[in-house]
């Protein structure tokens, strides 16, 4: 029955969880807060402007410690459940349970969608997967701890890792991930492992990663080396540089270089999420042969307001399935609205 | 928009006392998260601990006021990375992008305004304002201020809000004063 938890019962929990958190507490109104996000864009596998994603958050104090959130997101002709757990934070110790952004490199909202590009990176998109089943663009469901001393910060997860919509409560705990970052003045260096164990539906999978943030003033530099492994996994990475030139407090410049090797089977799937269809379509998607694609995408973004952001992106490279979407003229205006 | 400032100050007591008192705007509504402060008295000195807080996207507290020479704790207590950067007035400086539980500092030697941002998230900003007395205040969500210990004599009042400025004006506290002092933009 867990295992069926739809948005309405979700959300209907939280409200009352968050009643019923407020009174215990007496606090002094409802502590609900949560964050709308509406991201309006052009690029050249549309026409015209389409209101490309929708995503609200609602979260509630229901303690000094105890945080409940939920999540919804949806795009053209798909919606799902975002982040939707209960956390409880410390300090130094927080953890995650319920369905959760597994820590994987770059792989929070903001990390994602907080940059002067349209895109996530091609390794990153939803319709790749980096081993067989599981892509980073994933909701897992389960649970995560992540602690902090000094310049380490260690994030520690167990989770089922199977592609789904709505769910919440895991079906196995089948999939183990771990993230180290330290920090080491303006370096960020994070390592990131994850591994599945093998079930009656196929093989173990692992992959690893290494992400990186260098700050200067003005200046950022990040980016993301990942790799599957196993006979079909694929490979790839992406470097991001941002900019603020000095006088233009609202303004950001940047690039970003990144690359894909996968199985055209997978570019393809990836595709399909971006309009095709493989069901009618299936010449689209049964190759089994690997394929690079390249791409180098030049941007700007502008903070117009407190809640209207900018982003206009040109982007170069090689024409296959997975770079396709990112060759040319594509324009974001990201709305947030927190209430 | 025109903002005006209407400010009433109370000295409250006989010696060195309690400067109390409203801020409002001219539409009558009044100015949480406003500051004001008394110069032409003793110079301040820095202060020994100050914090801008990150957490939910938020600094925290959105406005507050240090001396001159005061070091500011920037901790990110968010589950989230951050930047810290301010480009203009009173100290241009950037923090870079940060982790959950890391903390950075800054040194502020200089009076002014400060209009912080954070580089990843448009809606995130704060403001420190640097003076160089040690009576100020902020005013709370009812517009209220207290600003303790003011010796009386004669200061220039000084108000501040994100949204206006206010003129600067000579005033004489002495004990039971009670003045009214309009502020513009």
């Amino acid at each position: 029955m867990f295992a069926r938890l739809r948005l309405p019962v979700i959300l209907g929990a939280f409200a009352l969880c968050a009643l019923a958190g407020a009174q215990s507490l007496d606090l002094p109104s409802l502590p609900i807060h949560g964050i709308y996000e509406e991201y309006f864009e052009t690029d050249p596998t549309h026409r015209g402007v389409v209101s490309m994603l929708d995503y609200l958050q609602l979260h509630a104090d229901v303690s000094k410690s105890w945080r409940l959130v939920a999540s919804y997101c949806q795009v053209p002709g798909d919606k799902w459940l975002e982040e939707t757990y209960a956390e409880y934070d410390n300090g130094p110790d927080l953890v995650r349970l319920g369905r959760i952004r597994s820590d994987f490199g770059f792989s929070t909202w903001s990390q994602l969608y907080y940059t002067p590009m349209v895109m996530v990176p091609m390794i990153r998109s939803y319709g790749l997967d980096v081993v067989p089943g599981i892509s980073l663009d994933r909701l897992d469901r389960g649970a995560e701890y992540e602690t902090s001393r000094g310049i380490f910060q260690l994030q520690v997860a167990a989770v089922d890792s199977r592609n789904d919509d709505w769910h919440v409560v895991p079906g196995s705990l089948d999939t183990a991930i771990a993230r180290l970052q330290v920090s080491l003045g303006p370096v960020l260096l994070g390592l990131n492992g994850l591994g599945k164990a093998s079930d009656n539906v196929g093989p173990g999978e692992q992959m690893a990663g290494v992400d990186l943030i260098w700050t200067m003033p003005r200046l950022q530099v990040r980016g993301e080396v990942i790799k599957g492994f196993g006979s079909q996994g694929a490979k790839g990475y992406y470097a991001d540089v941002f900019y603020r030139p000095p006088g233009l407090a609202r303004t950001q410049v940047g690039a970003r270089a990144q690359a894909v090797r996968a199985l055209t089977q997978f570019t393809d799937t990836a595709y399909a999420s971006y309009g095709g269809n493989l069901d009618e379509d299936p010449a689209l998607g049964v190759a089994t042969s690997y394929q690079t694609s390249q791409a180098y995408t030049f941007a700007a973004r502008q903070f117009l307001t407190p809640n209207l952001t900018l982003s206009v992106n040109y982007g170069i490279g090689n024409n296959t399935p997975l770079s396709r979407p990112l060759l040319g003229w594509s324009t974001q205006l990201q709305f947030n609205y927190r209430f | 928009m025109n903002h005006i400032l209407f400010l009433t100050v109370l000295l409250a007591t006989g010696h060195s006392g309690a400067v109390t008192g409203t801020v409002q705007f001219d539409n009558g509504r009044v100015a949480s998260n406003a500051v004001i402060y008394l110069e032409g008295g003793a110079k301040s000195t820095p202060l020994a601990d100050a914090m801008v807080d990150q957490r939910e996207r938020t600094f925290i507290p959105h406005v507050s006021v240090i001396t001159t020479g005061t070091t500011v704790r920037f901790p990110n207590d968010d589950t989230i990375s951050h930047n810290v950067f301010a480009d203009y007035n009173a100290k241009k400086f950037d923090l870079g992008v940060y982790a959950r539980g890391q903390t950075k500092r800054q040194k502020f030697d200089k009076t002014g305004v400060v209009a912080m941002m954070c580089s990843v998230h448009p809606d995130m900003s704060a403001y420190i304002l640097v003076v160089d007395t040690p009576y100020y205040a902020v005013t709370d969500s009812k517009g209220h201020f207290k600003i303790d210990n003011v010796p009386p004599g004669t200061y220039t009042l000084r108000g501040w809000h994100e949204n206006g400025e206010g003129e600067n004006r000579k005033i004489s506290i002495s004990p039971g004063a009670q003045l009214q002092v309009r502020i513009h933009r």
